[in-house]
């Protein structure tokens, strides 16, 4: 990131969530996911969002993320208004802003750790070469120097979520929005991970939204926020965790 | 980003061999069946496309295929030469006849009496004699095939309707819609071989003077005798209306081959929709990156055309394999893999790929990327 990303980030929230609500409705039923999540998130923190299975958590972070649209309320990513961009507009605000980390990783079977990570990049309109090389770059600085030629298969669970960390960084985006992403781990390679995330995606110009129901890794948030059904019932700092 | 689909597509090699494999057997459905049944069309009109020298031939009114005999009154090749702009005008007979096989069987077959001075509308190729050896007394030639069916080679005696037929060659000829064995032999030694008519001219066979088109003597032939006289491309035309609207052949095989471009349609669009299917979290995961739905519809699009042509290229070539290696263990086969059907069947293909992209890339767009985000 450049110097006037980093001013820029300095003076706004990477994340503002004002009274945001999401309805799911069908022919015989309304679910009440979000109630009104007031919250902000700053650059350079690692915000985790914590709470029961069922109690919003991931649908909030797609909702930030821009992936899901909410029912009411406003969501200002970096001061953008997401909600009121265009389909295509969102699309493009998400390749340019957002890294993701998902629970099950998600890595194409048939690319290797590199091509893998290189994906954003492809995205963007990085040439094959110059986006694979810095796949192995960032492969290198998660620690899998010796794995970027390697099919996703022939990896552990806890390399493929590096390989996944390394994918959502490769953009150098400004919100990286991870789901679960230790849920599919043991307790150990759960904490590597948390380590890894906290040690590299988190920059000062970057912000780390984190959905998890695993207490073992609460310890690294910079803060916490509690949910529960679909309200945030409390925001701590992560040193208070007990 | 089209990397990444052609990795997708062939990561799996087993997914990528079936994929492929599906759409040629799809393909070889299609064209098998169509080789098929357009060979045994093609024989309906064996006599005319092997008779190369006719441009124009002259028949009774009534004729409507080849093997429909209505002879002709002698003289009507006199009022056939007789009409300007004739080049030349020759007699064509033709009859069934029996002729009796080694083993004491008696075997129908199509004799052909040609004019015993130019032998025009003779066989052209050999396997052994040749044409003027018509001229030997007694001599006849015996298609290829038909001369395996008589069990005779060239230098054996035939016995026709129980008259002696000297065989002096085996020629090449397309086996007919019934398959009888075919004899060539002199307009007037046919006559006798065949008695009994009155009438015995078949057809007259003639072409045009230099700076006539076919059609044009065409037409002052038929208005000058009362005779039809019709093109080469006519009389195939006149016969393919016949068989398709007097026999159950263009119904029933026709469904049969319709069935094999349903059934290879569907397998083709099972087997790209399966795939699309089998690869949807990771175009959910590309969506929620930020991938446009233009781009993934590209890559569906350029995975779709990749398996489209690799399996129209190994179905086409099967179809080859099959159609060389089955037209020589059995010639009696009608297999006629035409470019025609080619392009039908790449038209066939290429409609498919189009249905199936469009489904899969409906699906695709359609696609809710906060799919991504659930955990299983």
């Amino acid at each position: 990131m450049g110097d006037a990303s980093a001013t820029a980030v300095a003076t706004e929230p990477a994340i503002i969530c004002r009274g945001v609500t999401k309805v799911f409705e069908s022919d015989d039923s309304v679910v009440h996911a979000l109630r009104g999540i007031d919250f902000e998130a700053r650059p350079g923190e690692m915000l985790l969002l914590v709470g029961p299975s069922g109690c919003g958590k991931t649908t909030l972070l797609s909702v930030v993320a821009g992936i899901l649209d909410q029912t009411a309320g406003e969501i200002r990513v970096y001061g953008q208004d997401v909600h009121s961009m265009k389909p295509a507009q969102k699309t493009a605000f998400r390749l340019r802003n957002i890294g993701f980390v998902f629970q099950q990783f998600n890595l194409v079977p048939s690319l290797t750790a590199a091509e893998n990570v290189a994906v954003p990049l492809l995205l963007r309109g990085v040439k094959r070469a110059a986006a694979v090389q810095r796949g192995r770059e960032l492969l290198t600085q998660v620690g899998l120097a010796d794995k970027t030629e390697v099919s996703p298969l022939h990896l552990s669970g806890g390399q493929q979520q590096r390989v996944a960390i390394a994918r959502a960084m490769a953009p150098e985006p400004r919100l990286i929005v991870c789901d679960e992403p230790t849920a599919s781990l043991d307790g150990e390679t759960g904490q590597h991970v948390m380590e890894l995330l906290k040690s590299t995606a988190v920059a000062a110009d970057r912000c780390v939204v984190v959905v998890t129901h695993d207490s073992r890794v609460f310890r690294f948030g910079d803060r916490i926020a509690e949910m529960l059904d679909g309200r945030i019932t409390s925001i701590r700092n992560g040193a208070e965790h007990g | 980003m089209i990397y990444v689909a052609w990795r997708m597509l062939t990561g799996d090699r087993a997914k990528y061999l079936s994929l492929v494999i599906g759409l040629a057997f799809s393909v070889l459905l299609m064209t098998q069946q169509g080789s098929i049944f357009t060979g045994i069309m093609m024989r309906t009109f064996a006599m005319v496309t092997d008779v190369s020298a006719a441009r124009i031939w002259v028949m009774d009114p009534g004729v409507q295929y080849p093997d429909d005999l209505k002879p002709m009154k002698d003289s009507d090749l006199s009022r056939v030469r007789d009409v300007p702009g004739v080049d030349w005008a020759v007699p064509l007979f033709k009859s069934n006849g029996r002729a009796r096989t080694a083993d004491g069987n008696f075997q129908t077959v199509f004799v052909f009496g040609l004019d015993s001075s130019t032998l025009l509308g003779g066989p052209r190729e050999f396997v052994s004699g040749k044409l003027t050896d018509l001229w030997t007394p007694d001599s006849v030639l015996v298609d290829e095939a038909g001369a395996r069916r008589l069990n005779v080679k060239k230098g054996d005696i035939l016995e026709l309707n129980d008259r002696r037929a000297y065989v002096a060659g085996i020629c090449k000829a397309t086996p007919t819609f019934t398959s009888f064995p075919i004899i060539y032999t002199t307009y007037t030694r046919a006559v006798k071989y065949v008695p009994g008519d009155r009438r015995v001219l078949t057809f007259v066979l003639c072409s045009p003077k230099d700076g006539l088109s076919d059609a044009e003597l065409s037409a002052r032939i038929s208005k000058a005798t009362g005779l039809a006289a019709i093109t080469k491309d006519q009389f195939i035309e006149r016969t393919l209306r016949y068989y398709a609207k007097n026999t159950g052949i263009v119904i029933n095989f026709g469904m049969t081959t319709l069935l094999g471009f349903v059934v290879g349609l569907a397998i083709s669009m099972q087997t790209l929709n399966a795939f699309v299917l089998d690869n949807i979290r990771h175009f959910g995961t590309l969506k929620a990156m930020g991938a446009t739905n233009f781009t993934i519809a590209k890559m569906v699009l350029f995975q779709a055309v990749v398996v489209g042509l690799l399996g129209y290229g190994v179905g086409v070539g099967a179809t080859a394999l099959f159609g060389n290696t089955a037209a020589k263990n059995s010639p009696q086969l009608a297999f006629k893999f035409t470019p025609e059907l080619m392009l039908i069947a790449f038209c066939a293909m290429t409609l498919l790929v189009a249905i199936a992209s469009v489904l899969s890339i409906r699906r695709v767009v359609k696609l809710e990327p906060a799919i991504v985000f659930r955990g299983s």
